[in-house]
């Protein structure tokens, strides 16, 4: 693809793979989501996960790095007075905290539709949100961890 | 020219008035070129950084005493909401719909800032919109667990 294309969901699908492939991730595609593992024998993927989603928007990706563990329900409410914190002033990517299941994870999402983009554009913001939703997961991770072990999440 | 500069540009071409921000470093207050904003709305080049990030503000913050009930419903908000997240300032009560894009090193040309960009509003904007009356409610008043909208399974 060239500047001057729009892109679609499986063209950006497919780029993601790669790029990502050549960054040294395990791509597997499950039914449109790509699961990102280290190549690397012996190392393990970062916090709870990693995954990218195109959609459900046109040409929307999405990096999601998920929380080691979920958040019980008895801390469902301490941990999103942290998480309000966490996300407030932030430039790209946000936590999410679903209050049902206790899933906490950081997404931070790239939006291309109408943008005429080049490959090496594309993969170089894709590359970009990948270390910025990891990042933010391990700025926090750890005081996440602390309010989940019953710490004040105001302290 | 700097990329704040090029932004005053992009959003003039979308049909965007752009004033300097007097209380955002690198920011500018933004009406459309045709009639006053729905809410106050803010885009800006953070200082430091090399992306963009589009703020729409709730017009009145939210009480002190109704800050934890807001926080509540913004996992369910956001887990929502593809392209943009809802964030609380905790310690003014300011409420904000957020969408935001890191470039890191990459180079665009203006054609591309502009479609990445007119992304970022519209995330933020359709974001603010979609939640705007639940927040308010909030606010006002209203469990969260009495809004339909957040509940389970809810669209």
């Amino acid at each position: 693809m060239t500047a001057g294309e729009a892109w679609t969901d499986e063209r950006l699908r497919s780029l993601t793979a790669t790029v990502l492939g050549e960054d040294g991730w395990a791509v597997t595609d499950d039914d449109g989501v790509l699961h990102l593992e280290p190549a690397e024998a012996g190392a393990e993927a970062p916090y709870g996960g990693l995954r990218v989603l195109v959609g459900p928007q046109p040409a929307l990706v999405s990096v999601v790095v998920q929380a080691p563990e979920p958040v019980p329900d008895d801390r469902v409410a301490a941990v999103a007075r942290v998480l309000a914190e966490a996300n407030a002033g932030r430039l790209v990517g946000w936590f999410e905290l679903d209050p049902v299941d206790g899933d906490l994870h950081v997404r931070a999402v790239l939006d291309l539709d109408g943008a005429e983009l080049a490959e090496e554009q594309v993969a170089h913001l894709l590359r970009v949100l990948v270390v910025r939703a990891v990042d933010a997961m391990g700025e926090w991770v750890e005081r996440i961890g602390d309010v989940v072990a019953g710490a004040d999440p105001v302290a | 020219m700097s990329l704040g500069d090029r932004l005053h540009a992009v959003l003039a071409s979308l049909q965007w008035l752009a004033v300097p921000d007097s209380e955002v470093d690198g920011g500018f207050h933004l009406r459309p070129s045709d009639g006053p904003a729905p809410w106050p709305v803010v885009a800006a080049v953070p200082p430091g950084t090399h992306g963009v990030v589009v703020l729409s503000v709730l017009p009145d913050p939210v009480p002190a005493d109704r800050r934890d009930a807001v926080v509540a419903a913004l996992g369910p908000m956001n887990l929502r909401t593809p392209g943009g997240c809802v964030e609380i300032d905790l310690e003014s009560g300011e409420v904000r719909a957020r969408a935001g894009l890191d470039l890191g090193v990459c180079e665009v040309e203006d054609d591309q800032l502009t479609a990445l960009v007119a992304g970022l509003v519209d995330a933020s904007l359709g974001t603010m919109g979609a939640w705007r009356e639940v927040v308010e409610a909030i606010a006002g008043g209203t469990d969260p667990d009495d809004i339909e909208l957040l509940r389970a399974g809810a669209a």
